[in-house]
């Protein structure tokens, strides 16, 4: 198991967030995933590869720059030298001034090729108790 | 129609939920992102009550009180009601694609919003209605259809012929409206609310009240409503 799991897991989701928060730099996020092979569910949505989750995040998602506010990153080692992560925070539009700040959690799961981390799956919901059946 | 009713209480904000109405009547305001619904709702009630944020819900809702007419049989005029008016508004997270599906349900009234600058906003209404359809409380719901940002004459996009064209297809009353200058703001919420009201008058008159809404579902679909005949644009609607 990797000893710097924590560091690894925070570090990465600095990252993540500074990109995918800014729409211009938002299609970066896509070297994040592992083509062919990464999972996205995005509020209950599937999604299977780079491409298909880069077209997810920027054609398939309408939404300018975001305001994020991280309150909590959970990490920990998995058993085959990866990262879990899990991630609490709320954001909000940066650019539409009728949306209000809303709760989201997000898990990712990181895996190493021993020189770059990927995200193999990743998880987002927002914090929305619907009672949608 | 549609003065605001006198607060009760005197405790400011107080008299706001108390009891002391005759109709709770809930609209949901959708549409794509961007097309106006939160600015159309704050026209609509502004300096009357403020909005309230229910952030685990992701909804944001606006309150107001109005005094419906009911038109007397003759014409003359009849009883008036007062209406605890609550609007809905999905507040952004439509962005997400995380549909609401429960206050789809609850809601008696719908305004759909499109932005005249924006044909994608048009064209995605249909895809509204398809949603309504199914998850709204019955298979035809009342719904009126707005073309907003009315005022941006020279950044149009969508004609008001072939709004009002797609309007009759689906026999939703059309208005033109404006959330930055107030064009047919009160008067389309007002539609909405004649509408929902004498479809309570034909439920009330036949006593075909939803009476089990849990059970109902069996049947409801493929069947139209419970809630008596068509049509449903009735004549009290003025427009």
């Amino acid at each position: 198991m990797n000893p710097d799991f924590d560091t690894i897991g925070k570090t990465f989701v600095q990252a993540y967030y500074a990109r995918f928060d800014q729409k211009a730099s938002r299609p970066e996020v896509a070297q994040f995933y592992i083509p062919g092979q990464s999972l996205l569910t995005f509020e209950g949505e599937q999604f299977m590869g780079q491409e298909t989750i880069h077209k997810k995040l920027n054609e398939g998602f309408p939404m300018g720059n975001i305001k994020r506010a991280v309150t909590k990153v959970d990490c920990q080692p998995t058993a085959d030298g990866g990262v879990l992560v899990f991630v609490l925070g709320q954001l909000q539009s940066a650019d539409s001034e009728g949306d209000k700040a809303m709760g989201f959690s997000q898990v990712f799961v990181l895996k190493t090729d021993g020189n770059t981390w990927f995200i193999q799956h990743d998880m987002f919901r927002l914090a929305i108790h619907d009672f949608a059946a | 129609m549609g003065e605001p009713t006198p607060s009760f209480g005197g405790g400011g904000s107080k008299g706001e939920s108390g009891g002391d109405y005759d109709y709770l009547i809930k609209f949901l305001a959708l549409g794509d992102s961007g097309v106006g619904k939160t600015s159309f709702l704050f026209q609509y009630t502004d300096s009357v009550f403020n909005g309230k944020f229910i952030s685990t819900v992701g909804i944001d809702f606006r309150e107001k009180r109005v005094v419906h007419r009911v038109p007397g049989p003759d014409g003359s005029m009849g009883r008036s009601q007062r209406v605890h008016l609550q609007l809905w508004d999905t507040a952004g997270q439509e962005r997400f694609r995380s549909l609401t599906t429960a206050f789809f349900r609850d809601a008696m009234g719908f305004l759909l919003l499109f932005d005249l600058t924006s044909e994608q906003s048009f064209i995605n209404t249909r895809n509204w209605l398809t949603q309504l359809q199914t998850h709204a409380y019955c298979e035809n719901p009342d719904v009126i259809l707005c073309g907003n940002k009315a005022d941006l004459e020279d950044q149009r996009r969508v004609s008001e012929d072939r709004a009002r064209e797609m309007a009759e297809k689906f026999g939703l009353p059309y208005f033109e409206t404006s959330a930055s200058t107030g064009q047919n703001v009160a008067k389309s919420v007002e539609c909405l609310l004649d509408m929902v009201m004498a479809r309570m008058e034909r439920c009330v008159d036949k006593s075909q009240l939803p009476a089990n809404k849990n059970g109902l579902n069996n049947n409801s679909r493929g069947k139209g409503l419970e809630y008596g005949e068509q049509p449903p644009s009735g004549s009290s609607c003025p427009c």
